[in-house]
Order: structure tokens, then C-alpha cells, then sequence
């Protein structure tokens, strides 16, 4: 089974969820399909702040507690799905609670009820007291019709995500 | 006059798959009309019953955001470049 990222990408993660904390941060890992070796992490930029400071009512919260990617790194994930490639993660972190995933989340990453990016599993790292205390992953079951978690299982130097 | 328009891989399956489209427009709502009556899919994706542009759903002409410009009022002009991008957002 191929690795859904590797002990290098999740320390990748799990270190920028580290260096924005109190933020959240957000990134895509993206692998190109039919040649799972072909990978690029994309750490995005978290522009929540921004646009909170612009918009305060229709942005309520801050990057404290929410996560916006960035429009230029949002057209560079389209352009390298033109390229060939798949959103395979797409992470952000939780600051100061759990790795669960929230309604937020869940409602951000459905389109009309189906999921904006069925190929991707979501993974949300919790960072308390600038420390990284779990990491877990979701994904949307189409039995289901919903998102699940899934377990992330270390092996062999990979992460991998296992169906329920 | 036609301008191009970036799809996002959210909207792609409504598109059949095209990444860009060319679309004969004067402004923003009737790109949108456009858009919505050439790809049946993108009904309710782009904007609600009312009309109005979904709030997770931005609109840029050149890179800037129409809610800088006129909103849907925004003219466009022969080979400008329109990017519709669907927030990827979340939260705890």
C-alpha cells in the first residue's frame, strides 16, 4: 500500500504547524498520478488574519482559530493539478485543542455535498503549548457520506492512512 | 469580447475537466449567465438561489478581487483574465 506521506513530510507538517503556533497552519501535499514518488509538499500561507482584519463580520475569526489559503497558493495548486497532479493532504493545525475534525472543516470541504477534493485526506495536526501532541486524518467515506477518521499507521519510515 | 476563465478542480467536473474556458462577456454577471447556461453543473456552485456569489467562492479580474473592484458590476475588456477560486478553508 503506498504511503500516504512520508516520515520526512509528516515531520515537514509537523514542524510548520510547530513554527506558526499560536496560527494555524495549512498546506497541500500534492502527488502526481500513477507516479506516487512524484510529490511536492506545499506549506500555503494562512491568511485568516488578513482577511479578519478587513472583514471582521464575515471573517469572525482569526488564525488563531481558523485557517484561509492563500489565493496565489490556491492557483498554484490548480495549475500543478493541470500538471498531472493529485491533492492527496491537505493539512492544517489545531491551536491549543484537539486533532479533530471540525464542522468547520467539514463544511468547508464539501461543494454542494460532495467533497471539493475527493482524492484527499485531510490531516490535522494539534499543537498545545507550541508542542505537537497528535496528529490525525480524515477522509470522506462514500458509504457514509461523510467524513471518517482514519488511522494514521507508522511504518516502516511511512505514514499510512487506513481505511475503516 | 472574449475574456478567459480559470476553473477550479472543485468546479472542473462541471466543465468536463477544462481547466480555462473563453467566455463573451461585458462584465462579471453576465460571465456568470454565461458560464451557468453553457455548464448546467455550475448552477448553485457559483451563486445561490438569489443570485448572489456564494461567500466561499472569489471572483478575481487580473488578480484582484472583484469586491475591490464593482463586483458584478466589474466591466471586462478583451483578454482579461478571470479566476474563480473556491476558498480551501477550515478551522478549529
Amino acid at each position: 500500500m503506498t504511503a500516504l506521506l512520508t516520515a520526512a513530510e509528516l515531520d515537514a507538517i509537523q514542524r510548520h504547524a510547530r513554527a506558526d503556533y499560536p496560527s494555524e497552519a495549512c498546506g497541500v501535499l500534492l502527488v502526481r498520478a500513477g507516479a506516487p514518488e512524484e510529490r511536492r509538499l506545499l506549506p500555503c500561507r494562512n491568511i485568516q488574519d488578513e482577511l479578519h482584519a478587513r472583514d471582521p463580520a464575515r471573517f469572525p475569526r482569526t488564525a488563531r482559530t481558523a485557517y484561509y489559503i492563500a489565493h496565489a497558493d490556491l492557483i498554484e495548486i490548480g495549475r500543478r493539478e493541470g500538471d498531472g497532479f493529485e491533492v492527496k493532504v491537505i493539512y492544517h493545525s489545531h491551536v491549543d485543542a484537539g486533532a479533530y475534525f471540525s464542522e468547520t472543516d467539514r463544511r468547508n470541504a464539501l461543494v454542494d455535498g460532495t467533497p471539493a477534493y475527493p482524492q484527499a485526506t485531510y490531516v490535522v495536526v494539534a499543537v498545545s503549548d507550541g508542542r505537537v501532541a497528535e496528529t490525525r486524518a480524515h477522509r470522506f467515506s462514500l458509504e457514509g457520506q461523510d467524513f471518517v477518521e482514519v488511522p494514521l499507521v507508522v511504518d516502516n519510515g511511512a505514514v499510512r492512512a487506513e481505511s475503516r | 469580447m472574449p475574456v478567459s476563465v480559470y476553473i477550479p478542480t472543485p468546479f472542473r467536473r462541471a466543465t468536463a475537466n477544462a481547466a480555462r474556458v473563453e467566455v463573451d462577456a461585458g462584465d462579471i454577471k453576465e460571465l456568470l449567465d454565461s458560464l451557468e447556461g453553457r455548464f448546467e453543473g455550475l448552477r448553485g456552485l457559483l451563486r445561490d438561489a438569489m443570485g448572489q456569489v456564494h461567500h466561499h467562492v472569489n471572483l478575481y479580474v487580473n488578480g484582484e478581487e472583484i469586491g475591490a473592484l464593482q463586483g458584478p458590476a466589474t466591466r471586462l475588456k478583451d483578454g482579461d483574465e478571470v479566476s474563480i477560486i473556491p476558498a480551501l478553508a477550515g478551522g478549529a
